[in-house]
């Protein structure tokens, strides 16, 4: 959710306005101090030597949530019931936690890829393929670590901002982290569904419109002329906090 | 005798109130603005309520410059009841959208105490700006209310055969309080929606002044001032990441809470983050103000920038500049071609709302909330509300800038207001 995480951003550096549901994690050890990259008053400035192209693609995304997306997923959340929307959320969220283990293995991060290890064999097993999220009732956190974030850790810079079709703000970097995850994700397949998570246009269908439903961000809604800049520094912002995790 | 049992209740509940005291929970005004204007502080407020957006065409004549294409029209929001019931119109604070977080609790609570309720932008929000302004030079309180009570009338228009209205009340907070009672007085005049009651909560009394203390909170709390904003959020963002405990914490308005407490945020640095959020507002209005009306000052006069236009170099011009930078730069220079010799002093008077003294005090309708600790107010703009308001006002102890809008002892003294005219006065 990584809009979520900019809508917490915003509370805290522009916002006494916000939802006091949002939340950001955030660990002790982020020692490593942020090198700004230039100091010439503009602190919203970014790496974008892509933008004419960035800028028409978030103008397509806008189109394609409001003709397309939106009213899809209000479909979806209308004639689902909540305990069935939730279900599959638990599912794919279930299923995230192949890349966060795998990430956080590569990062050598033991702590982390222990509990997403359990997390996910409770959930799959018990917790019915991970329809519950039984491994958070009895306490134990959800992480979420992605390759973006190992090339992140390994000293890759982000390299130019990306704005990606359908998805929404990425990096180079990250949009290459992103492919390598989808690839991990759909051959590791430890739950056995086998083709399905490869070439199931449903499975993807599903995917998508879950995640899209539980991000409430929604393109030239904040109406300032600078929305696009703003977004863009948010989500590089909040990469490098990840980052230090 | 129905009317005796009511005052009888009345005075139990006020002497309960005053035994009380007011338990408003922070009391540091820095950290009431910060938390309290973000977290429903009363509880049983329904979560959800039926609510519809719409947008409508105000002045269908006029284009948005093509790179503001996406405000195609004027939005606003209705929550409405199945059944006959009063309408309150709600004006949002300055630069604030129909569709925050504040407006929309506003919205849950006056749902459950059985209004209707529409809510309207701030007139300085760039939606508003761009599609409904009549100048697009915000600031000038009689311009702004003009344009908010004409837009009013539209929304009417556009509703009137969906809601079943038995009377119309106002309420603002902020700026929106401010302009609430000038859109009071023109109604006064025309007659049109003839308002019951109407709140003004927490209002700004001379915006140049607040805006003055709000530009201060970023310029004078952040060492070296604006141009180090970056390097004070960097430090922020490692402060809170240092000195929250455990693992892994959430950070969250406990948290920072929390941090403030334990001295990790400092008031001054708390009041600079307040400062950042406002100036994220003033650039919108340094941008708009100039662009709109071609002024020449951020963007070059007959630039047209276009749809897909990087807006960098003029973010850069902008450079975090304030609500000062925006009177004395922008509406000073163009309102003085409107009007011939006007000086800033002049200008400034018309942010004043000293200039309706008179309406205010003998206007029986409205009524005022604000607080002793409030941070847009300089003690004489305090002085002014408590002798223009009087007894249809409540001072309360601590709150500072709408940090206690949302603490159940406010929200049962505006609801009861709203329903029986009755103002709890206890201090």
């Amino acid at each position: 959710m990584k809009i979520k995480y900019m809508i917490v951003l915003i509370l805290i550096v522009f916002g006494v306005s916000c939802s006091s549901v949002e939340k950001k994690s955030v660990s002790k050890k982020n020692e490593r101090i942020l090198k700004m990259e230039e100091d010439n008053g503009n602190y919203f400035r970014a790496y974008d030597p892509w933008e004419p192209f960035n800028r028409r693609v978030y103008y397509f995304n806008a189109k394609f949530d409001e003709y397309i997306f939106l009213p899809v997923v209000d479909t979806y959340r209308y004639v689902t019931p909540n305990f069935v929307e939730e279900g599959v959320h638990n599912f794919f969220s279930n299923l995230s936690e192949i890349k966060t283990f795998v990430n956080s293995s590569l990062q050598l991060k033991g702590k982390k890829s222990l509990v997403t290890f359990n997390r996910f064999t409770i959930n799959s097993t018990f917790g019915a393929l991970g329809f519950f999220d039984l491994a958070s009732r009895v306490g134990l956190r959800q992480y979420k670590e992605d390759f973006g974030q190992t090339l992140a850790y390994y000293g890759v810079r982000p390299g130019p901002y990306l704005v990606l079709p359908l998805l929404g703000p990425s990096t180079l970097r990250d949009a290459t982290g992103l492919g390598v995850d989808t690839l991990v994700q759909s051959y590791a397949d430890p739950l056995n569904l086998g083709d399905a998570s490869r070439n199931d246009t449903e499975f993807l269908v599903t995917n998508s419109i879950d995640n899209r439903s539980n991000v409430d961000f929604r393109y030239y809604s904040t109406g300032t002329p600078f929305e696009y800049e703003y977004l863009r520094f948010l989500y590089i912002k909040i990469r490098e906090i990840q980052g230090q995790n | 005798m129905k009317k005796i049992i009511f005052i009888f209740i009345l005075i139990i509940s006020m002497t309960s109130y005053s035994q009380r005291g007011y338990n408003y929970p922070f009391e540091d005004p820095y950290i009431a603005t910060v938390i309290g204007s973000s977290n429903m502080m009363t509880s049983g407020v329904s979560e959800e309520v039926p609510r519809r957006e719409y947008m409508i065409q105000i002045n269908p004549n006029e284009k948005p410059p093509k790179h503001l294409w996406y405000h195609k029209g004027f939005q606003f929001s209705l929550v409405k009841q199945n059944h006959k019931a009063p309408l309150i119109f709600l004006i949002a604070g300055t630069g604030t959208s129909y569709s925050s977080w504040k407006m929309k609790s506003f919205e849950r609570i006056f749902y459950d105490a059985g209004f209707h309720v529409v809510s309207i932008s701030s007139p300085v929000n760039p939606n508003f700006l761009v599609t409904a302004s009549n100048i697009k030079m915000p600031g000038v309180l009689f311009n702004d209310s003009h344009d908010v009570y004409k837009v009013m009338k539209y929304i009417y228009k556009e509703i009137e055969d969906k809601v079943d209205i038995e009377e119309f009340y106002l309420m603002g907070y902020s700026l929106g309080g401010t302009q609430a009672a000038y859109v009071t007085m023109l109604d006064d005049e025309e007659k049109y929606f003839n308002f019951k009651r109407v709140l003004m909560v927490n209002p700004a009394v001379n915006l140049y002044e607040s805006a003055k203390i709000l530009d201060d909170m970023l310029d004078n709390n952040i060492p070296g001032g604006r141009k180090n904003v970056g390097q004070f959020l960097e430090k922020i963002y490692r402060e809170l990441g240092q000195h929250i405990k455990g693992d892994n914490v959430e950070i969250n308005e406990d948290t920072i809470y929390d941090s403030f407490k334990d001295n990790y945020l400092s008031q001054k640095e708390l009041a600079a983050l307040i400062g950042i959020a406002f100036r994220v507002a003033a650039i919108d209005v340094n941008y708009l103000g100039d662009v709109l009306n071609k002024r020449g000052v951020y963007v070059p006069k007959d630039r047209e920038i276009g749809k897909f236009e990087s807006l960098e170099p003029y973010l850069d011009n902008i450079n975090f500049a304030s609500f000062t930078e925006y009177v004395r730069n922008i509406a000073y220079p163009y309102y003085a071609e409107i009007y011939d010799d006007l000086t800033l002093e002049e200008l400034i008077s018309k942010t004043d709302i000293h200039e309706i003294k008179d309406y205010l005090v003998k206007s029986e309708k409205i009524a005022m909330v604000t607080n002793e600790d409030e941070l847009i107010l300089t003690p004489d703009n305090l002085k002014f509300l408590k002798e223009t308001f009087k007894g249809r006002s409540i001072i309360y102890p601590r709150g500072g800038h709408c940090g206690n809008m949302y603490y159940t002892t406010n929200v049962e003294n505006m609801v009861r207001y709203f329903q029986k005219g009755v103002l709890a006065h206890e201090n």
